[in-house]
């Protein structure tokens, strides 16, 4: 009973390219303020930096960044996260501290870090790491508490216990939770590492934007914040893809489904 | 009364935690004395001798002033314009690659355009922070809206209600928990952006007050704003909560969520 | 009833085809006339819920016509109300009982405020939900819920009143209270009464008359009188002759179509082949 649409919306994709072609009109005819240049100027820029290897480059930088910064908060928050759903006194112990250090943004440690590890990509990675620390960290508690009881005595009863069961039971049941988490860790490790690189890096795609603000070279700029948002955009397509994929075998799903 | 809460035995645990890791904090901070880790009694005192103090009133009271209004705008907008894409299936398709677009762009990397812009002010930090904010409130209730029962729209039409009518008194309350939810998620993302935006472009506010205070090697001050900011973070987060829990009581009393 | 009534809603070779082409309803006239109740009878599937938000004009026919007093239905108008089947999607879980019965009314500039919570108090006591008034929906039972859908119907002082398929989602203990409160209602207010059911029973025990359609893109059948004594009553009415003889009638109509081999659900009881009404049991 559903109007059959065409799966490519045409008609938004039109509409897209109308506003970019007034915006290009209107920046011609110097109507805009000068901080707002043709957006085939920027289109250039951006071809031109990702070739000669100026705004590549970054790239490069801010994804090493960034890997490192997401694998340290995961490796972290999912152990620290399946001893916290499993053991009651380790939740009890440590969940004051989370709800307290939780809210605190991100970017409001970076002068700590500064501090301790003065610009570089140490100091990046600490922040990132921060950052994406706590949704997985909730993600992956929740997991580990909603796993049925029934599914760990049936395991005792096969012998199996303690670690190989952490592996064989916990963990896949845990799966779909720690993967949402992981692709909303993964989300804002991405914002933090160019927020960082923007407000105290010395590379990085992020700070390739402000540094091209401070030299008023306007549509590298631009090129550069456009990318963030490309790269943003296909990371999120991927992590979507990948969770699709976990919560799609996941026993907690299929029980749904049936 | 919560306080009674907080005293049962499961929180005896992580408060007992806490005091223990102060305290070492403490003694380690005292013998191995280093500028990097005060000692916890000197982080507490400058604690109370800035914030109870005149500072306050001129580094953290813009600060929230700033967040309030893009805060505010960044509601307004949201709303006004995710309830009209939600509700006319046409005007989302049209806007979706657009809205798409300007979504995916981290709201802190526009806060190079608007110092450009705007110059380095509080406008550009209300600009930006209205910006950032706005997304998850504006996704949000597009949601909201589009996902209005049928019978609750035929309802109003079978009830003579005017399109504006139905709009604010089916579509609007209906949409009422979506919006609160990217109202939260609204709050936590101007709360960072104005911290950031005062780190980069600004000369008063409480991210300028701590980045400075790093620069400049005041590092108990340091220690003191980032803590100030963590209970500013946790109240704003509170204040919100029971806020939304009163307005939607309607909402949190059902077992099951409506369709 | 034996007073030729004058007629209130005249649905006149309506069609409907969806825009992607499905032909949902074929072509349907009848009528009905004033307060009288009305079923609509037929098999899963065959346009029921369409009809009735055609002929509500939340959807526009593709052919045909609507009148109600002789005047062309193109928009809902205020003379009529629908009540829907499914209860929870169609009332406002952010207003109470009474929030809820009331919101009809609020458009209606030309009575009091006062009158507005008279005319609410009275349908929700007419539906006798008058202790839960203050009550949010979701604290109500299925049943309950949509005595408040029809409290609200009521509160809008309609002339005629479409029920799609109302009593489907709840136990039979509570459908059986919910019919005599329908025909209580038509009683009390003069509503006009349209029903939707795939539920036989119900439509003989309700009607005075009673249109049975085809498996779609459907058609009217046979259009059936229902001469059973007035008022109804769930038990004796049931255990009439008479009863008995219609909705086996009914049952042949709509099982004659199934010549796909497919058994509809309805057909639970070995089918008396090729049934004659035999008269008027009470005249």
């Amino acid at each position: 009973m559903q109007k059959k649409t065409s799966p490519i919306n045409w008609s938004g994709f039109g509409f897209f390219l109308v506003c970019v072609a007034f915006v290009e009109v209107f920046a011609r005819l110097g109507w805009l303020t000068s901080y707002v240049p043709p957006p085939s100027q920027v289109f250039v820029a951006l071809f031109q930096g990702l070739i000669s290897g100026d705004i590549s480059s970054q790239i490069g930088v801010t994804l090493s960044v960034y890997v490192r910064g997401l694998a340290l908060a995961s490796v972290l928050s999912i152990v620290i996260g399946i001893l916290m759903g499993t053991y009651k006194p380790v939740f009890d112990s440590l969940k004051i501290i989370v709800e307290f250090l939780r809210p605190v943004p991100s970017v409001a440690m970076i002068p700590l870090a500064i501090l301790f590890f003065g610009l570089g990509a140490t100091m990046r990675i600490s922040v990132i790491t921060y950052a994406a620390f706590w949704p997985l960290l909730i993600n992956t508690i929740y997991g580990v508490r909603a796993i049925d009881p029934q599914a760990l005595d049936v395991a005792r009863n096969f012998g199996i216990t303690g670690y190989e069961a952490l592996w064989r039971v916990t963990l896949p049941s845990a799966l779909a939770s720690i993967a949402t988490g992981f692709r909303v860790s993964a989300t804002i490790a991405l914002v933090v590492t160019i927020t960082t690189e923007l407000i105290a890096g010395n590379s990085g795609i992020g700070f390739y934007i402000s540094q091209m603000e401070q030299a008023n070279r306007l549509p590298p700029m631009y090129a550069a914040i456009i990318l963030t948002g490309i790269l943003g955009y296909l990371l999120n397509t991927l992590y979507f893809t990948l969770e699709h994929k976990v919560v799609f075998w996941t026993p907690a799903a299929r029980e749904r489904v049936t | 009364m919560k306080l009674n809460k907080l005293f049962n035995r499961g929180n005896a645990a992580g408060i007992v935690t806490v005091i223990v890791l102060l305290v070492l904090w403490q003694v380690i901070a005292s013998i191995k004395q280093t500028v990097y880790v005060p000692p916890v009694s000197t982080i507490f005192l400058t604690f109370i001798k800035e914030w109870f103090s005149p500072t306050f009133g001129q580094q953290a009271i813009p600060s929230l002033y700033r967040m309030a209004v893009g805060y505010f705008f960044a509601t307004i907008i949201g709303v006004t314009i995710g309830i009209v894409i939600g509700s006319f299936k046409k005007i989302y398709h049209l806007l979706d690659p657009v809205l798409q677009f300007w979504r995916a762009i981290p709201a802190t990397a526009i806060i190079p355009v608007g110092i450009l812009l705007i110059g380095i002010g509080d406008q550009m930090k209300m600009v930006v922070i209205c910006f950032g904010a706005m997304w998850p409130i504006l996704i949000n209730t597009a949601d909201g809206a589009r996902l209005v029962p049928t019978e609750r729209l035929d309802t109003a039409r079978i009830f003579g209600l005017s399109p504006i009518e139905t709009l604010l008194r089916v579509i609007l309350p209906s949409a009422a928990p979506m919006i609160a939810a990217g109202m939260r998620t609204g709050l936590s993302i101007a709360f960072i952006m104005i911290v950031v935006s005062e780190m980069i472009g600004s000369t008063d506010g409480l991210g300028y007050y701590i980045l400075q205070a790093q620069r400049t090697f005041a590092i108990p001050e340091m220690y003191g704003g980032i803590g100030l900011l963590a209970i500013l973070g946790y109240l704003l987060n509170v204040m919100f909560v029971s806020v939304e829990r009163k307005v939607l009581a309607w909402h949190y009393g059902q077992s099951t969520r409506p369709a | 009833m034996s007073n030729p009534s004058e007629i209130l809603l005249d649905v006149n070779a309506l069609q409907k085809r969806y825009a992607d082409g499905t032909l949902a309803v074929q072509e349907i006239t009848l009528n009905v006339r004033e307060r009288e109740f009305v079923s609509i009878v037929g098999p899963s599937g065959c346009g029921k819920t369409t009809l009735l938000k055609t002929i509500c004009a939340l959807l526009t026919p593709t052919k045909g016509s609507v009148k109600l007093h002789g005047t062309l239905i193109t928009e809902p108008p205020p003379q009529m109300v629908l009540v829907f089947q499914d209860y929870a999607r169609s009332l406002f879980p952010w207003l109470t009982v009474t929030g809820n019965v009331m919101f009809p009314l609020r458009k209606r500039k030309d009575i009091s405020q006062a009158d507005k919570e008279q005319a609410s108090q009275r349908a929700i006591e007419a539906v006798g939900l008058t202790k839960f008034a203050k009550h949010f929906p979701w604290q109500l039972s299925g049943g309950m819920q949509q005595r408040v859908a029809i409290a609200r119907a009521v509160a809008f002082r309609p002339q005629i009143m479409l029920l799609d398929e109302p009593f489907a989602s709840v136990d039979a203990l509570t459908r059986a209270d919910l019919e005599d409160l329908t025909l209580a209602l038509r009683d009390e207010f003069g509503i006009t009464m349209l029903l939707v059911t795939h539920d036989i029973d119900e439509a003989v025990y309700l009607s005075d008359r009673v249109f049975v359609l085809s498996t779609p893109p459907s058609t009217v059948l046979e259009e059936i009188s229902i001469p059973l004594a007035q008022p109804r009553e769930q038990v004796s009415t049931r255990s009439e002759a008479g009863f008995l003889q219609l909705r086996n009638h009914i049952h042949g109509l709509i099982g004659k179509k199934h010549d796909d081999g497919m058994k509809s659900f309805i057909l639970d009881t070995p089918l008396p082949r090729a049934v004659e009404l035999e008269g008027d049991p009470v005249s």
